[in-house]
Protein backbone atom coordinates (compact mmCIF):
# COMPACT_ATOMS: atom_id res chain seq x y z
CA UNK A 1 0.00 0.00 0.00
CA UNK A 2 2.69 2.35 1.23
CA UNK A 3 5.17 1.47 -1.89
CA UNK A 4 1.58 1.92 -4.38
CA UNK A 5 1.56 5.55 -2.89
CA UNK A 6 4.93 6.30 -3.35
CA UNK A 7 5.20 5.26 -6.98
CA UNK A 8 1.87 6.93 -7.66
CA UNK A 9 3.22 10.16 -5.96
CA UNK A 10 6.12 10.00 -7.71
CA UNK A 11 4.68 9.82 -10.90
CA UNK A 12 2.44 12.86 -10.10
CA UNK A 13 5.94 14.54 -9.55
CA UNK A 14 7.20 13.18 -12.70
CA UNK A 15 3.88 15.06 -14.04
CA UNK A 16 4.18 18.64 -12.43
CA UNK A 17 7.79 18.51 -13.50
CA UNK A 18 7.43 17.75 -16.70
CA UNK A 19 4.46 20.73 -17.26
CA UNK A 20 7.26 23.00 -15.28
CA UNK A 21 10.16 22.18 -17.93
CA UNK A 22 7.66 22.70 -20.50
CA UNK A 23 6.58 26.48 -19.11
CA UNK A 24 9.80 27.32 -18.24
CA UNK A 25 11.12 26.08 -22.05
CA UNK A 26 11.09 28.96 -23.61
CA UNK A 27 12.33 31.27 -21.84
CA UNK A 28 15.35 29.03 -20.93
CA UNK A 29 15.80 28.89 -24.49
CA UNK A 30 16.04 32.22 -24.94
CA UNK A 31 18.53 32.98 -22.19
CA UNK A 32 20.99 29.83 -23.66
CA UNK A 33 20.52 31.77 -26.90
CA UNK A 34 21.48 35.41 -25.17
CA UNK A 35 25.32 33.15 -24.71
CA UNK A 36 25.21 32.11 -28.66
CA UNK A 37 25.55 33.62 -31.42
CA UNK A 38 23.03 34.80 -34.42
CA UNK A 39 24.22 31.91 -36.64
CA UNK A 40 23.94 29.10 -34.11
CA UNK A 41 20.69 30.24 -33.13
CA UNK A 42 19.43 30.16 -36.67
CA UNK A 43 21.04 26.69 -36.89
CA UNK A 44 19.48 25.36 -33.95
CA UNK A 45 17.14 27.98 -32.03
CA UNK A 46 17.00 25.71 -28.79
CA UNK A 47 20.61 24.48 -27.62
CA UNK A 48 23.51 24.85 -25.40
CA UNK A 49 25.73 27.66 -25.28
CA UNK A 50 29.15 26.43 -26.86
CA UNK A 51 31.21 29.20 -24.83
CA UNK A 52 30.12 31.89 -21.65
CA UNK A 53 30.82 35.35 -21.95
CA UNK A 54 28.50 38.68 -21.64
CA UNK A 55 29.50 39.76 -25.13
CA UNK A 56 25.76 39.41 -26.46
CA UNK A 57 24.98 41.57 -23.13
CA UNK A 58 27.37 44.69 -23.18
CA UNK A 59 26.79 45.17 -27.24
CA UNK A 60 22.72 44.98 -26.09
CA UNK A 61 22.64 47.09 -23.61
CA UNK A 62 24.94 49.64 -25.86
CA UNK A 63 23.28 49.70 -29.03
CA UNK A 64 19.58 48.98 -27.55
CA UNK A 65 19.79 52.65 -25.69
CA UNK A 66 19.30 50.74 -22.30
CA UNK A 67 20.65 52.65 -20.14
CA UNK A 68 18.25 55.56 -21.07
CA UNK A 69 15.23 52.79 -21.15
CA UNK A 70 16.09 51.53 -17.78
CA UNK A 71 16.24 54.99 -16.37
CA UNK A 72 12.91 56.15 -18.06
CA UNK A 73 11.12 53.11 -16.62
CA UNK A 74 12.56 53.65 -12.94
CA UNK A 75 11.58 56.68 -12.83
CA UNK A 76 8.49 55.92 -14.05
CA UNK A 77 7.25 52.82 -12.60
CA UNK A 78 8.97 54.53 -8.74
CA UNK A 79 7.01 57.50 -9.18
CA UNK A 80 3.35 55.33 -10.01
CA UNK A 81 4.49 53.01 -7.41
CA UNK A 82 4.84 56.07 -5.04
CA UNK A 83 1.64 57.46 -5.28
CA UNK A 84 -0.80 53.83 -5.78
CA UNK A 85 1.27 53.11 -2.54
CA UNK A 86 0.17 56.45 -0.61
CA UNK A 87 -3.39 56.46 -2.46
CA UNK A 88 -4.38 53.58 -1.82
CA UNK A 89 -3.04 53.45 1.84
CA UNK A 90 -5.39 56.43 2.58
CA UNK A 91 -8.21 55.08 0.48
CA UNK A 92 -8.35 51.88 1.51
CA UNK A 93 -8.35 53.14 5.29
CA UNK A 94 -11.53 55.09 4.72
CA UNK A 95 -13.04 52.63 2.69
CA UNK A 96 -12.47 50.30 5.58
CA UNK A 97 -13.02 52.21 8.98
CA UNK A 98 -15.65 54.74 7.82
CA UNK A 99 -19.11 53.33 6.51
CA UNK A 100 -21.51 55.84 5.09
CA UNK A 101 -23.40 56.35 1.61
CA UNK A 102 -20.28 57.79 0.24
CA UNK A 103 -17.58 54.99 1.28
CA UNK A 104 -20.33 52.46 0.24
CA UNK A 105 -20.79 53.91 -3.00
CA UNK A 106 -17.13 54.16 -3.59
CA UNK A 107 -16.63 50.69 -2.75
CA UNK A 108 -18.87 49.77 -5.74
CA UNK A 109 -17.51 52.46 -7.87
CA UNK A 110 -13.74 50.98 -8.22
CA UNK A 111 -15.14 47.58 -8.25
CA UNK A 112 -16.97 48.22 -11.43
CA UNK A 113 -14.03 50.53 -12.56
CA UNK A 114 -11.78 47.65 -12.15
CA UNK A 115 -13.23 46.03 -15.84
CA UNK A 116 -13.22 49.14 -17.64
CA UNK A 117 -11.19 48.34 -20.72
CA UNK A 118 -8.35 50.20 -21.70
CA UNK A 119 -9.48 51.41 -25.40
CA UNK A 120 -12.90 52.73 -23.89
CA UNK A 121 -10.94 55.61 -22.25
CA UNK A 122 -6.77 55.74 -24.31
CA UNK A 123 -7.94 57.46 -27.25
CA UNK A 124 -9.66 60.74 -26.08
CA UNK A 125 -6.75 60.86 -23.22
CA UNK A 126 -4.42 60.47 -26.04
CA UNK A 127 -5.48 63.17 -28.09
CA UNK A 128 -6.48 65.59 -25.30
CA UNK A 129 -2.32 65.18 -23.84
CA UNK A 130 -1.69 66.03 -26.95
CA UNK A 131 -3.34 69.27 -27.14
CA UNK A 132 -1.86 70.11 -23.40
CA UNK A 133 1.64 68.77 -24.37
CA UNK A 134 1.63 65.94 -22.14
CA UNK A 135 1.87 63.12 -25.23
CA UNK A 136 6.06 62.06 -25.43
CA UNK A 137 6.84 63.45 -21.96
CA UNK A 138 7.25 60.55 -18.97
CA UNK A 139 4.80 62.77 -16.60
CA UNK A 140 1.91 62.12 -19.17
CA UNK A 141 2.37 58.68 -18.82
CA UNK A 142 2.57 58.41 -15.02
CA UNK A 143 -0.52 60.43 -14.83
CA UNK A 144 -2.33 57.37 -16.80
CA UNK A 145 -0.59 54.68 -14.86
CA UNK A 146 -1.63 56.38 -11.78
CA UNK A 147 -5.37 56.53 -12.65
CA UNK A 148 -5.34 52.64 -14.47
CA UNK A 149 -3.61 51.03 -10.80
CA UNK A 150 -6.17 52.99 -8.58
CA UNK A 151 -8.81 51.05 -8.05
CA UNK A 152 -7.58 47.55 -7.75
CA UNK A 153 -4.69 48.33 -5.21
CA UNK A 154 -7.41 50.29 -3.14
CA UNK A 155 -9.48 47.43 -3.15
CA UNK A 156 -6.81 45.06 -1.97
CA UNK A 157 -5.39 47.86 0.64
CA UNK A 158 -9.02 47.96 1.62
CA UNK A 159 -9.34 44.19 2.32
CA UNK A 160 -5.84 43.97 4.18
CA UNK A 161 -7.06 46.61 6.28
CA UNK A 162 -10.48 45.27 7.32
CA UNK A 163 -8.29 42.38 8.68
CA UNK A 164 -6.86 44.77 10.90
CA UNK A 165 -8.79 44.76 14.53
CA UNK A 166 -10.44 47.77 15.03
CA UNK A 167 -9.89 48.17 19.10
CA UNK A 168 -5.98 49.33 18.24
CA UNK A 169 -7.46 52.40 16.06
CA UNK A 170 -9.90 52.89 18.51
CA UNK A 171 -7.61 52.53 21.72
CA UNK A 172 -4.93 55.13 19.48
CA UNK A 173 -7.63 57.51 19.27
CA UNK A 174 -8.55 57.16 23.23
CA UNK A 175 -4.68 58.09 23.67
CA UNK A 176 -5.32 61.37 21.25
CA UNK A 177 -4.40 60.38 17.90
CA UNK A 178 -5.77 61.93 15.24
CA UNK A 179 -7.74 59.86 12.49
CA UNK A 180 -4.12 60.60 10.62
CA UNK A 181 -2.49 59.75 13.44
CA UNK A 182 -3.96 56.43 13.01
CA UNK A 183 -3.69 55.64 9.61
CA UNK A 184 0.51 56.59 10.03
CA UNK A 185 1.42 54.88 13.17
CA UNK A 186 -1.23 52.36 13.94
CA UNK A 187 -2.05 50.86 10.45
CA UNK A 188 1.28 51.53 8.09
CA UNK A 189 3.79 49.58 10.46
CA UNK A 190 1.05 46.61 10.50
CA UNK A 191 0.33 47.32 6.63
CA UNK A 192 3.91 46.17 5.35
CA UNK A 193 3.21 43.13 3.41
CA UNK A 194 0.28 44.49 1.97
CA UNK A 195 2.43 47.58 1.21
CA UNK A 196 5.52 45.42 -0.38
CA UNK A 197 2.69 43.77 -2.28
CA UNK A 198 1.03 46.37 -3.44
CA UNK A 199 4.74 47.94 -4.35
CA UNK A 200 5.93 45.12 -6.46
CA UNK A 201 2.46 44.26 -8.39
CA UNK A 202 2.32 48.17 -10.01
CA UNK A 203 6.16 48.11 -10.03
CA UNK A 204 5.92 44.83 -11.84
CA UNK A 205 2.86 45.78 -14.31
CA UNK A 206 4.04 49.26 -15.43
CA UNK A 207 7.36 48.06 -16.27
CA UNK A 208 6.06 45.71 -18.38
CA UNK A 209 3.37 47.57 -19.88
CA UNK A 210 3.01 47.98 -23.50
CA UNK A 211 -0.16 49.22 -24.91
CA UNK A 212 -0.30 52.66 -23.12
CA UNK A 213 2.97 53.11 -23.06
CA UNK A 214 3.65 52.42 -26.60
CA UNK A 215 1.31 54.80 -27.58
CA UNK A 216 2.39 57.76 -25.37
CA UNK A 217 6.17 57.20 -25.73
CA UNK A 218 6.97 57.82 -29.03
CA UNK A 219 10.83 59.00 -29.22
CA UNK A 220 13.14 56.24 -28.46
CA UNK A 221 15.18 58.03 -25.94
CA UNK A 222 12.01 58.27 -23.92
CA UNK A 223 10.62 54.91 -24.39
CA UNK A 224 10.36 52.67 -21.48
CA UNK A 225 12.75 49.54 -21.37
CA UNK A 226 9.69 47.17 -22.82
CA UNK A 227 8.27 49.45 -25.48
CA UNK A 228 12.27 50.32 -26.21
CA UNK A 229 12.28 46.59 -27.06
CA UNK A 230 9.96 46.01 -29.66
CA UNK A 231 11.75 49.27 -31.06
CA UNK A 232 15.13 47.59 -31.14
CA UNK A 233 13.48 44.18 -32.09
CA UNK A 234 11.93 46.56 -35.30
CA UNK A 235 15.09 47.25 -36.06
CA UNK A 236 17.56 44.56 -35.70
CA UNK A 237 15.14 41.73 -35.73
CA UNK A 238 17.59 39.82 -38.25
CA UNK A 239 19.65 39.45 -35.41
CA UNK A 240 18.33 36.85 -33.27
CA UNK A 241 21.23 36.57 -30.66
CA UNK A 242 20.41 40.31 -30.30
CA UNK A 243 16.69 39.83 -30.12
CA UNK A 244 16.92 37.16 -27.16
CA UNK A 245 19.88 39.25 -25.28
CA UNK A 246 17.92 42.39 -24.97
CA UNK A 247 14.91 40.46 -24.19
CA UNK A 248 16.71 38.90 -20.97
CA UNK A 249 18.01 42.46 -20.49
CA UNK A 250 14.70 43.49 -19.93
CA UNK A 251 13.04 40.77 -18.11
CA UNK A 252 15.73 39.77 -15.80
CA UNK A 253 15.13 42.31 -12.98
CA UNK A 254 11.56 41.30 -13.15
CA UNK A 255 12.30 37.98 -12.67
CA UNK A 256 14.78 37.81 -9.29
CA UNK A 257 12.56 40.66 -8.04
CA UNK A 258 9.54 38.40 -8.98
CA UNK A 259 11.57 34.67 -7.14
CA UNK A 260 13.21 36.76 -4.00
CA UNK A 261 9.34 37.97 -3.12
CA UNK A 262 7.07 35.75 -5.54
CA UNK A 263 4.85 34.83 -2.34
CA UNK A 264 4.17 38.63 -2.06
CA UNK A 265 3.68 38.75 -5.78
CA UNK A 266 1.16 35.81 -5.76
CA UNK A 267 -1.24 36.16 -2.38
CA UNK A 268 -2.14 39.58 -3.36
CA UNK A 269 -3.22 38.89 -7.36
CA UNK A 270 -5.29 36.21 -5.39
CA UNK A 271 -6.68 38.16 -2.65
CA UNK A 272 -7.70 41.26 -5.15
CA UNK A 273 -8.72 39.13 -7.43
CA UNK A 274 -11.77 36.91 -5.50
CA UNK A 275 -12.46 39.36 -3.19
CA UNK B 1 -25.44 58.85 29.37
CA UNK B 2 -27.21 60.95 27.46
CA UNK B 3 -24.74 64.15 26.90
CA UNK B 4 -22.92 61.04 25.64
CA UNK B 5 -24.58 60.60 22.23
CA UNK B 6 -24.23 63.55 20.71
CA UNK B 7 -20.46 63.62 21.13
CA UNK B 8 -20.17 60.32 19.53
CA UNK B 9 -22.30 61.00 16.90
CA UNK B 10 -20.63 63.71 16.48
CA UNK B 11 -17.16 62.59 16.13
CA UNK B 12 -18.88 60.26 13.73
CA UNK B 13 -19.73 62.62 11.48
CA UNK B 14 -16.12 64.18 11.44
CA UNK B 15 -14.87 61.36 10.69
CA UNK B 16 -17.10 60.91 7.67
CA UNK B 17 -16.35 64.03 6.86
CA UNK B 18 -12.75 63.42 6.64
CA UNK B 19 -13.14 60.17 4.82
CA UNK B 20 -15.16 62.21 2.37
CA UNK B 21 -12.41 64.87 1.72
CA UNK B 22 -9.43 62.34 2.04
CA UNK B 23 -11.20 59.79 -1.17
CA UNK B 24 -12.42 62.22 -2.80
CA UNK B 25 -9.51 63.96 -4.38
CA UNK B 26 -8.77 60.36 -5.78
CA UNK B 27 -12.15 59.44 -7.10
CA UNK B 28 -12.41 62.79 -8.97
CA UNK B 29 -8.69 62.24 -10.50
CA UNK B 30 -9.97 58.15 -11.54
CA UNK B 31 -12.94 59.85 -12.64
CA UNK B 32 -11.44 62.45 -15.18
CA UNK B 33 -8.79 60.21 -16.33
CA UNK B 34 -11.13 57.34 -16.64
CA UNK B 35 -14.90 57.91 -16.73
CA UNK B 36 -15.18 61.14 -18.52
CA UNK B 37 -12.87 60.00 -21.59
CA UNK B 38 -15.00 56.63 -21.45
CA UNK B 39 -18.14 59.16 -21.89
CA UNK B 40 -16.31 61.26 -24.94
CA UNK B 41 -15.97 57.91 -26.77
CA UNK B 42 -19.14 57.20 -26.39
CA UNK B 43 -19.84 61.05 -27.78
CA UNK B 44 -17.10 60.46 -30.60
CA UNK B 45 -18.62 57.20 -31.73
CA UNK B 46 -21.51 59.86 -33.38
CA UNK B 47 -18.86 61.83 -34.69
CA UNK B 48 -16.57 61.94 -37.33
CA UNK B 49 -13.79 63.23 -35.51
CA UNK B 50 -10.51 62.03 -36.80
CA UNK B 51 -8.65 62.82 -33.58
CA UNK B 52 -7.65 66.36 -33.93
CA UNK B 53 -9.75 69.32 -34.91
CA UNK B 54 -13.13 69.45 -35.34
CA UNK B 55 -15.89 66.63 -35.40
CA UNK B 56 -19.41 66.53 -36.95
CA UNK B 57 -22.24 64.99 -35.64
CA UNK B 58 -23.34 62.01 -37.90
CA UNK B 59 -25.85 59.88 -35.86
CA UNK B 60 -25.61 56.55 -36.40
CA UNK B 61 -23.05 56.22 -39.37
CA UNK B 62 -20.30 55.11 -38.00
CA UNK B 63 -22.16 51.86 -36.52
CA UNK B 64 -24.06 50.75 -39.74
CA UNK B 65 -20.63 51.28 -41.33
CA UNK B 66 -19.29 49.06 -38.87
CA UNK B 67 -22.40 46.40 -39.45
CA UNK B 68 -21.06 46.45 -42.62
CA UNK B 69 -17.77 46.39 -42.42
CA UNK B 70 -16.37 42.71 -43.03
CA UNK B 71 -13.26 43.42 -41.51
CA UNK B 72 -15.11 44.32 -38.14
CA UNK B 73 -17.27 40.94 -38.78
CA UNK B 74 -14.01 38.81 -39.08
CA UNK B 75 -12.74 40.86 -36.19
CA UNK B 76 -15.14 39.88 -33.73
CA UNK B 77 -15.68 36.68 -34.93
CA UNK B 78 -11.88 36.03 -34.13
CA UNK B 79 -12.61 37.53 -30.69
CA UNK B 80 -15.30 34.85 -29.68
CA UNK B 81 -12.77 32.35 -30.99
CA UNK B 82 -10.51 33.83 -28.77
CA UNK B 83 -13.37 33.47 -25.57
CA UNK B 84 -14.01 29.94 -26.97
CA UNK B 85 -10.25 28.90 -26.74
CA UNK B 86 -9.62 30.50 -23.37
CA UNK B 87 -12.51 29.34 -21.89
CA UNK B 88 -11.73 25.57 -22.31
CA UNK B 89 -7.83 25.36 -22.50
CA UNK B 90 -6.57 27.37 -20.22
CA UNK B 91 -9.51 26.49 -17.21
CA UNK B 92 -9.12 23.41 -17.38
CA UNK B 93 -5.23 23.00 -17.43
CA UNK B 94 -5.83 25.22 -14.48
CA UNK B 95 -7.98 23.20 -12.88
CA UNK B 96 -6.52 19.28 -13.37
CA UNK B 97 -2.86 21.04 -11.87
CA UNK B 98 -4.29 23.01 -9.31
CA UNK B 99 -5.22 19.48 -7.70
CA UNK B 100 -2.82 17.64 -8.78
CA UNK B 101 -0.68 20.36 -6.69
CA UNK B 102 -3.25 20.97 -4.02
CA UNK B 103 -2.24 16.86 -3.43
CA UNK B 104 1.25 17.86 -3.14
CA UNK B 105 3.58 18.96 -0.11
CA UNK B 106 7.36 18.89 -1.27
CA UNK B 107 7.98 21.38 -3.61
CA UNK B 108 4.52 22.57 -4.29
CA UNK B 109 5.68 26.36 -3.58
CA UNK B 110 8.17 25.74 -6.57
CA UNK B 111 6.23 24.58 -9.29
CA UNK B 112 3.18 26.94 -8.67
CA UNK B 113 6.33 29.91 -9.14
CA UNK B 114 7.14 28.58 -12.18
CA UNK B 115 3.93 28.00 -13.49
CA UNK B 116 2.94 31.40 -12.38
CA UNK B 117 6.26 32.77 -13.94
CA UNK B 118 5.38 33.87 -17.47
CA UNK B 119 2.18 36.09 -16.09
CA UNK B 120 5.35 38.61 -15.10
CA UNK B 121 6.74 38.92 -17.82
CA UNK B 122 6.04 41.62 -20.61
CA UNK B 123 3.96 40.65 -22.91
CA UNK B 124 5.84 42.20 -25.33
CA UNK B 125 9.07 40.74 -24.43
CA UNK B 126 7.46 37.21 -24.35
CA UNK B 127 5.50 37.90 -27.57
CA UNK B 128 8.82 38.71 -29.52
CA UNK B 129 10.52 35.75 -28.23
CA UNK B 130 7.28 33.40 -29.14
CA UNK B 131 7.32 35.10 -32.17
CA UNK B 132 11.08 34.62 -32.88
CA UNK B 133 10.86 30.92 -32.32
CA UNK B 134 7.28 31.05 -34.61
CA UNK B 135 9.78 31.99 -37.61
CA UNK B 136 9.23 29.52 -40.61
CA UNK B 137 13.00 29.21 -41.44
CA UNK B 138 14.88 29.65 -38.29
CA UNK B 139 11.98 28.70 -35.60
CA UNK B 140 10.81 25.76 -34.04
CA UNK B 141 10.41 24.39 -37.74
CA UNK B 142 13.91 23.41 -37.79
CA UNK B 143 13.65 21.95 -34.33
CA UNK B 144 10.55 19.77 -35.63
CA UNK B 145 12.66 18.47 -38.61
CA UNK B 146 15.60 17.81 -36.60
CA UNK B 147 13.32 15.46 -34.68
CA UNK B 148 11.91 13.77 -37.30
CA UNK B 149 8.43 15.79 -36.94
CA UNK B 150 8.76 17.46 -40.01
CA UNK B 151 4.82 17.12 -40.95
CA UNK B 152 4.64 19.00 -38.05
CA UNK B 153 6.01 22.24 -38.85
CA UNK B 154 4.01 25.03 -40.91
CA UNK B 155 4.18 28.76 -41.41
CA UNK B 156 3.05 29.33 -37.32
CA UNK B 157 1.99 33.29 -38.32
CA UNK B 158 0.35 32.82 -41.64
CA UNK B 159 -3.25 34.00 -41.79
CA UNK B 160 -4.32 30.52 -41.07
CA UNK B 161 -2.30 29.68 -38.09
CA UNK B 162 -1.62 33.24 -36.55
CA UNK B 163 -4.76 33.28 -34.56
CA UNK B 164 -3.99 29.97 -33.01
CA UNK B 165 -0.15 30.51 -32.35
CA UNK B 166 -1.01 33.86 -30.53
CA UNK B 167 -3.21 32.49 -28.41
CA UNK B 168 -1.02 30.00 -27.62
CA UNK B 169 1.57 32.24 -26.37
CA UNK B 170 -0.93 34.15 -24.18
CA UNK B 171 -2.52 31.21 -22.66
CA UNK B 172 0.85 30.46 -22.05
CA UNK B 173 1.19 33.34 -19.95
CA UNK B 174 -2.56 33.50 -18.60
CA UNK B 175 -3.27 29.60 -17.19
CA UNK B 176 -0.65 29.89 -14.19
CA UNK B 177 -2.97 32.65 -12.98
CA UNK B 178 -5.64 30.77 -13.25
CA UNK B 179 -3.91 27.79 -11.67
CA UNK B 180 -3.10 30.00 -8.49
CA UNK B 181 -6.46 31.27 -7.46
CA UNK B 182 -8.17 28.01 -7.57
CA UNK B 183 -4.93 26.33 -5.84
CA UNK B 184 -5.67 29.08 -3.58
CA UNK B 185 -9.39 27.95 -3.82
CA UNK B 186 -8.79 24.59 -2.86
CA UNK B 187 -6.37 24.81 0.10
CA UNK B 188 -9.48 27.16 1.62
CA UNK B 189 -11.41 23.85 2.03
CA UNK B 190 -11.60 23.16 5.54
CA UNK B 191 -9.87 19.75 5.52
CA UNK B 192 -12.47 18.38 8.47
CA UNK B 193 -15.10 18.45 5.91
CA UNK B 194 -13.40 15.71 3.85
CA UNK B 195 -12.62 13.72 7.27
CA UNK B 196 -16.36 13.62 8.35
CA UNK B 197 -17.21 12.79 4.67
CA UNK B 198 -15.22 9.89 4.83
CA UNK B 199 -16.29 8.71 7.98
CA UNK B 200 -19.96 8.98 6.89
CA UNK B 201 -18.31 6.41 3.94
CA UNK B 202 -18.57 8.80 0.99
CA UNK B 203 -16.69 7.78 -2.33
CA UNK B 204 -13.84 9.81 -3.71
CA UNK B 205 -16.36 10.90 -6.30
CA UNK B 206 -18.60 12.19 -3.89
CA UNK B 207 -16.34 14.13 -2.12
CA UNK B 208 -15.67 15.65 -5.33
CA UNK B 209 -18.91 16.45 -6.27
CA UNK B 210 -20.65 17.77 -3.05
CA UNK B 211 -17.88 19.52 -1.03
CA UNK B 212 -14.99 20.41 -3.46
CA UNK B 213 -16.47 21.57 -6.49
CA UNK B 214 -19.02 23.59 -4.62
CA UNK B 215 -16.29 25.09 -2.35
CA UNK B 216 -14.40 26.18 -5.58
CA UNK B 217 -17.40 27.26 -7.50
CA UNK B 218 -17.15 31.30 -6.67
CA UNK B 219 -13.45 31.10 -8.26
CA UNK B 220 -14.32 29.00 -11.12
CA UNK B 221 -17.66 31.87 -12.05
CA UNK B 222 -14.77 34.38 -10.85
CA UNK B 223 -12.49 33.10 -13.41
CA UNK B 224 -15.38 32.49 -16.73
CA UNK B 225 -16.51 36.03 -16.04
CA UNK B 226 -12.89 37.67 -16.52
CA UNK B 227 -11.91 35.45 -19.27
CA UNK B 228 -15.55 36.53 -21.50
CA UNK B 229 -14.73 40.26 -20.47
CA UNK B 230 -10.76 40.05 -20.90
CA UNK B 231 -11.54 37.90 -24.59
CA UNK B 232 -13.72 41.25 -25.74
CA UNK B 233 -10.78 43.66 -25.54
CA UNK B 234 -7.77 41.59 -25.53
CA UNK B 235 -4.86 43.35 -27.33
CA UNK B 236 -1.02 42.96 -26.25
CA UNK B 237 0.24 39.74 -27.23
CA UNK B 238 -1.68 40.13 -30.92
CA UNK B 239 -0.52 43.29 -31.57
CA UNK B 240 2.95 42.25 -30.58
CA UNK B 241 3.01 39.63 -32.80
CA UNK B 242 0.93 40.20 -35.59
CA UNK B 243 -0.22 43.81 -35.15
CA UNK B 244 -3.72 42.33 -36.27
CA UNK B 245 -2.67 41.00 -39.60
CA UNK B 246 -5.25 39.11 -41.83
CA UNK B 247 -6.49 35.90 -39.70
CA UNK B 248 -5.86 37.56 -36.15
CA UNK B 249 -7.49 40.77 -36.37
CA UNK B 250 -9.39 41.37 -33.30
CA UNK B 251 -12.00 44.28 -32.23
CA UNK B 252 -9.13 46.25 -30.15
CA UNK B 253 -6.28 45.52 -33.43
CA UNK B 254 -8.99 47.00 -35.73
CA UNK B 255 -9.63 49.69 -33.05
CA UNK B 256 -6.06 50.69 -32.79
CA UNK B 257 -5.50 51.02 -36.36
CA UNK B 258 -8.28 53.42 -36.62
CA UNK B 259 -7.15 55.49 -33.71
CA UNK B 260 -4.11 56.02 -34.78
CA UNK B 261 -3.16 54.96 -38.42
CA UNK B 262 -5.93 55.49 -40.27
CA UNK B 263 -7.06 58.74 -38.26
CA UNK B 264 -10.68 57.40 -38.06
CA UNK B 265 -10.90 58.56 -33.96
CA UNK B 266 -14.86 58.70 -34.27
CA UNK B 267 -15.12 55.33 -35.86
CA UNK B 268 -12.90 53.87 -33.40
CA UNK B 269 -15.04 55.30 -30.39
CA UNK B 270 -17.97 53.03 -32.06
CA UNK B 271 -15.62 49.85 -31.91
CA UNK B 272 -14.96 50.70 -28.13
CA UNK B 273 -18.45 51.23 -27.50
CA UNK B 274 -18.98 47.62 -29.00
CA UNK B 275 -16.47 46.57 -26.32
CA UNK B 276 -18.11 48.07 -23.46
CA UNK B 277 -21.13 46.90 -24.55
CA UNK B 278 -20.42 43.17 -24.75
CA UNK B 279 -18.46 43.90 -21.55
CA UNK B 280 -21.95 45.00 -19.92
CA UNK B 281 -23.87 42.60 -21.23
CA UNK B 282 -21.35 40.14 -20.09
CA UNK B 283 -22.03 41.39 -16.37
CA UNK B 284 -25.13 42.18 -16.18
CA UNK B 285 -25.74 38.31 -17.38
CA UNK B 286 -23.70 36.89 -14.80
CA UNK B 287 -25.53 39.43 -12.33
CA UNK B 288 -29.03 37.78 -13.07
CA UNK B 289 -27.42 34.09 -12.78
CA UNK B 290 -25.91 34.77 -9.78
CA UNK B 291 -29.49 36.09 -8.52
CA UNK B 292 -31.09 33.54 -10.15
CA UNK B 293 -28.58 30.92 -8.03
CA UNK B 294 -29.33 32.98 -4.82
CA UNK B 295 -33.04 32.30 -4.75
Amino acid sequence: MTLRRRLSSLTLIACLATVAALQILPLAAAFSNSFRTDKEIKKLPIGLPTRLNLDNYVKAWKIGGYSQAFANSVVVSVSTTAAIVACSLIAGFFLARVTSKFTHSMIIYFGVALSIPVFSFLVPVYYAFAELKLVNTLIGLILIFVATNLPFNILLARTYILGIPKELDEAATIDGCSTYQVLWSIICPISKPIITTIALIVFVSTWNEFTIANTFLQSPELKTAATRFVLFVGERGSDLSMVHTAAMVTILPIIVVFLLLQNYFIEGMTAGSIK
Amino acid sequence: MKTMIPVRNDREKRRMLLATFSILPIFLYHFGFIIMPSIRTMYSSLTNWNGLGTRDFIGMDNYLELMQDPNFITAFGNNLKWMALFLTIPICIGIILGFALSGVTRGRLLFRAIYFLPYVISAAIAGKIFASFFNPYFGINVVLKAMGMDFLSRDWLSPGNALFSVAFVDMWHWWGFLLVLLLSALQQIDPMLYESATLEGAGEVQKLWHITLPCIKQTIIFIILITMVWSISTFEYVWVMTRGSPGSELLSTMLYKNAYMKYRAGYAGSIAVVQMFVSFLIFAGFGMLRKRLED
